[in-house]
């Protein structure tokens, strides 16, 4: 009731405030919903059989007068767990609702955010639940939907972009505060999440008239979160380690086509907690991506891709995923598109002292984007 | 269709999808925007140059010109809004203007490749501009009979060919075409360019189908504003003989003014050529000064194979097959690396084939020296910020609004209009927190990750 609320608002707002002229970031209310699965299938080698999960998303953008905007982000999501043991968990709920404001201060160079965190998703789980969490959390498995409700947060932000010779830079950082919760129903554990500062630079440039190439590297780093309050559990603290994600992307026009090849590479270093550095908090997923995007009519177009993925949590090698899937994207009137998506991967995983399985994945999409 | 027909067709098209939808068109919605952003801030170049690629987009080419003029008036050397502005005079069907641009960013400081794209825009707009005047021309025909031509302007019609090997024939406007460079060192004279005569006789052919007229050549004179025509030809016979024939028509009456003819082995073809030119002259009663006589002696190449292929390249040239030419004119330039109009020709054949195939705006994106990345006045495009706000700030809604998206990595690339973002799927923005030190999946699902291992059990 409550998200429904929210949108109306801001659906009316905007409708009031769109005609005018905008330096906005966004200048279009844009409304996207949908239906998105993904689930993995693993063989005995380790206990879990299946994990799975699909959302509905629920994103509406709006520019907000002449230099604000707004974006407004929640999904109901079910996700599924089933283990070789026969035992099984579901976790369905709505996520928390993220609401960003953009309001451009130097129209295509200077942009301050203020991103809040509202908490209408579950954060207190069961143990069973939380199985589904964690299965959800991987960073390797990389479900749409990561997490399920935390606390209230606020998110400041400032993007600056510029010119620098034939290159297109961008800078930006951002602060984040995320309010105290448990975690737990069945325990009045208390967690308290550090500050994250996050910093990204990027860059881009025309390479020739038909190419681009994107560069940008990413770093969030945290203070220290702590946890209490537990009757049944020591409190504690822990530190997580920064993260790092390098990405570069290549984009080049072939006639009516456009070949892209997408890298990225996230980078983790090690947590330390109250006792201690832990190693096996170390990780490293790196992701490659080549996609065809080809124009079949103005309003149809086709995106083949195969991709490959690599996970190496600690210091060995925890898995690897190839994967290859097929967009298709549809303009159904000129305020109407549509996005419709599958994809297979095959691969294994490798969990130290937890076992070998060989795995597959799917994935299927619908999304249906509204513009005005 | 005949080959000629289909090559100006070819040509007309180009400037046609010039004036087309090449940049991501804006939706109706965001150019409104767009056009009341500018109307707040007429003097805004960076605004204007991104309201007149939008308009230009859409076909609106009255707006993308006057939109366009502020961003060049608050810089004239701007060359990306230079271009557009060229872009809209041709969609505006103003060639010459658009020439007048294209030729002073030519003059100005440009780097190769926008050099070889502007020298294969000209080409076409040449062709689309040689072809309106042949029908002008031919339309009023009955006003120009009444209109004195310059008395000192003088057009070659191609060779006839009249032998059997068609091998040969490609020389037909390859000797034009050395005919028309010789006269040229005449002082006094003024040639009309090959390529306009060419047009004109088909444009005549087209309006006649094919009918012929045995007073073509003083008619052709005349449509093409000149006073003295020259029209032969020539054919091989036994042992590599060649004789080539010439004659000078008076465009007013028809009448011979002089003719020349000569003949020898085919390896002497340029001599034979020069000879009869220099008959001609002579017949005509011109005395050459020692530099016009040395200027016409000079042979563009000794390779007869080279200018068999140079030749070929004019053909293909003249049926608009721009890639068959630049293919035929780079062969002769490879057989002689000396004969300088293979070469340039091959430069400016291969710019337009590639002007035919691209976008029109990616000149603009040449000149910009960076296109969409590049707008005006040092802003960067708005696809940089946009990254850099998501990097920081991400959502859910920055991952689905490129998933979802309706534009295409091919706008993010060519457009420089709208927001371009590239859909990159990163990795989580937000992971799950409570999985930050041991959720790495269903591996390890068993466990109750998290808390065992950061929270000792007591």
């Amino acid at each position: 009731m409550r998200h429904a609320w929210l949108a109306a608002s801001l659906s009316l707002a905007s409708a009031t405030l769109f005609a005018q002229a905008s330096d906005a970031l966004y200048a279009r209310f844009t409304a996207i919903t949908g239906w998105e699965l993904r689930g993995y299938s693993f063989d005995p080698g380790i206990d879990t059989k299946d994990v799975s999960q699909w959302n509905l998303p629920f994103v509406v953008v709006a520019p907000l007068g002449r230099s604000l905007s707004v974006d407004l982000t929640t999904r109901y999501a079910v996700g599924q767990i089933e283990t070789y043991s026969g035992r099984s968990a579901t976790l369905a709920s709505f996520t928390d609702t993220q609401v960003r404001f953009l309001y451009t201060l130097r129209r295509d160079r200077l942009v301050a955010t203020a991103a809040f965190n509202l908490p209408t998703g579950t954060h207190a789980l069961s143990t069973r639940q939380f199985q589904v969490a964690a299965a959800v959390g991987s960073s390797y498995l990389s479900f749409p939907v990561a997490g399920y409700g935390t606390a209230f947060g606020v998110t400041s932000g400032l993007a600056y972009a510029a010119r620098a010779g034939t290159w297109n830079v961008g800078w930006s950082g951002s602060l984040r505060y995320l309010g105290s919760y448990q975690p737990f129903a069945n325990d009045t554990l208390l967690y308290r999440p550090g500050v994250e500062w996050r910093l990204r630079a990027g860059a881009d440039r025309l390479i020739g008239p038909a190419s681009r190439l994107l560069l940008g590297l990413t770093v969030s780093t945290f203070s220290t979160d702590v946890y209490s309050g537990s009757s049944a559990l020591l409190g504690g603290w822990y530190r997580p380690g920064t993260r790092y994600i390098t990405d570069l992307a290549f984009v080049r026009v072939v006639g009516r086509s456009s070949v892209s090849l997408a890298l990225w590479n996230y980078y983790r270093r090690a947590g330390v907690t109250d006792t201690g550095t832990n190693p096996d908090t170390k990780e490293n997923v790196f992701n490659g991506e080549f996609r065809v995007t080809y124009r079949v009519t103005s309003r149809l177009q086709f995106e083949p891709m195969v991709a490959y993925r690599q996970w190496n949590p600690s210091d060995y090698c925890g898995g690897r995923l190839r994967s290859g899937g097929l967009l298709a994207r549809a303009a159904l009137t000129d305020r109407l598109s549509a996005t419709l998506g599958g994809r297979y991967d095959t691969g294994w995983i490798l969990a130290r002292g937890n076992g070998f399985a060989t795995l597959e994945g799917y994935g299927g999409s619908v999304f249906l984007r509204y513009e005005r | 269709m005949r080959p000629r027909t289909l090559g100006l067709l070819l040509a007309g098209l180009s400037l046609a999808c010039a004036a087309g939808p090449q940049p991501a068109a804006l939706a109706p919605a965001d150019l409104a925007a767009l056009a009341e952003q500018v109307a707040q801030h007429p003097d805004d170049p960076v605004l204007s140059l991104r309201l007149a690629k939008a308009y230009y987009a859409t076909g609106r080419f009255v707006g993308a010109r006057r939109a366009v003029a502020v961003a060049v008036a608050a810089n004239p050397a701007n060359r990306e809004a230079q271009v557009y502005l060229g872009l809209s005079y041709e969609g505006l069907a103003y060639y010459d203007s658009a020439r007048a641009v294209y030729n002073q960013l030519l003059a100005s400081q440009v780097d190769g490749r926008t050099r070889w794209l502007l020298s294969g825009r000209l080409a076409i707009l040449t062709r689309v501009e040689l072809q309106r005047a042949a029908r002008e021309a031919i339309a009023g025909e009955s006003l120009l009979a009444r209109t004195s031509p310059d008395p000192n302007t003088v057009a070659v019609m191609p060779f006839r060919y009249v032998g059997s090997d068609t091998t040969y024939r490609p020389l037909e406007r390859g000797l034009a075409a050395l005919v028309v460079t010789d006269l040229s060192h005449v002082r006094r004279l003024r040639l009309v360019e090959r390529a306009r005569v060419q047009l004109l006789l088909d444009e005549l052919k087209l309006a006649e189908m094919g009918r012929v007229d045995p007073a073509t050549g003083a008619r052709s004179g005349r449509l093409v504003g000149a006073a003295e025509v020259v029209e032969g030809q020539f054919a091989t016979g036994p042992h590599d003989q060649v004789r080539l024939d010439a004659t000078v028509v008076r465009a007013a009456d028809a009448q011979v003014a002089a003719a020349g003819s000569n003949a020898d082995e085919l390896r002497a073809l340029f001599d034979i050529e020069k000879a009869v030119v220099l008959e001609l002259l002579d017949k005509l009663g011109i005395s050459l000064t020692p530099g016009e006589r040395v200027a016409i002696s000079e042979r563009p190449t000794r390779d007869l194979a080279a200018f068999l292929l140079y030749s070929r390249g004019l053909e293909a040239e003249d049926r608009g097959d721009f890639a068959a030419a630049a293919q035929a004119f780079q062969q002769a330039a490879q057989r002689d690396p000396a004969f300088r109009e293979a070469s340039e020709q091959a430069a400016t054949n291969e710019g337009a084939q590639t002007m035919l195939q691209a976008p029109a705006t990616d000149l603009a994106v040449a000149a910009g020296g960076g296109g969409p990345s590049a707008p005006i006045g040092g802003a960067p495009a708005p696809g940089t910020l946009l990254s850099a706000v998501n990097g920081a700030v991400p959502t859910g809604a920055s991952t689905l609004q490129a998933v979802a998206t309706t534009s295409t990595s091919v706008d993010a690339v060519a457009s420089s209009v709208g927001a371009p973002t590239i859909a990159i799927a990163l990795p989580p923005a937000a992971p799950n927190l409570l999985c930050e030190v041991k959720c790495d999946g269903p591996a390890f699902t068993p466990l109750i990750g998290t808390v065992i291992i950061i929270i000792k059990r007591p």
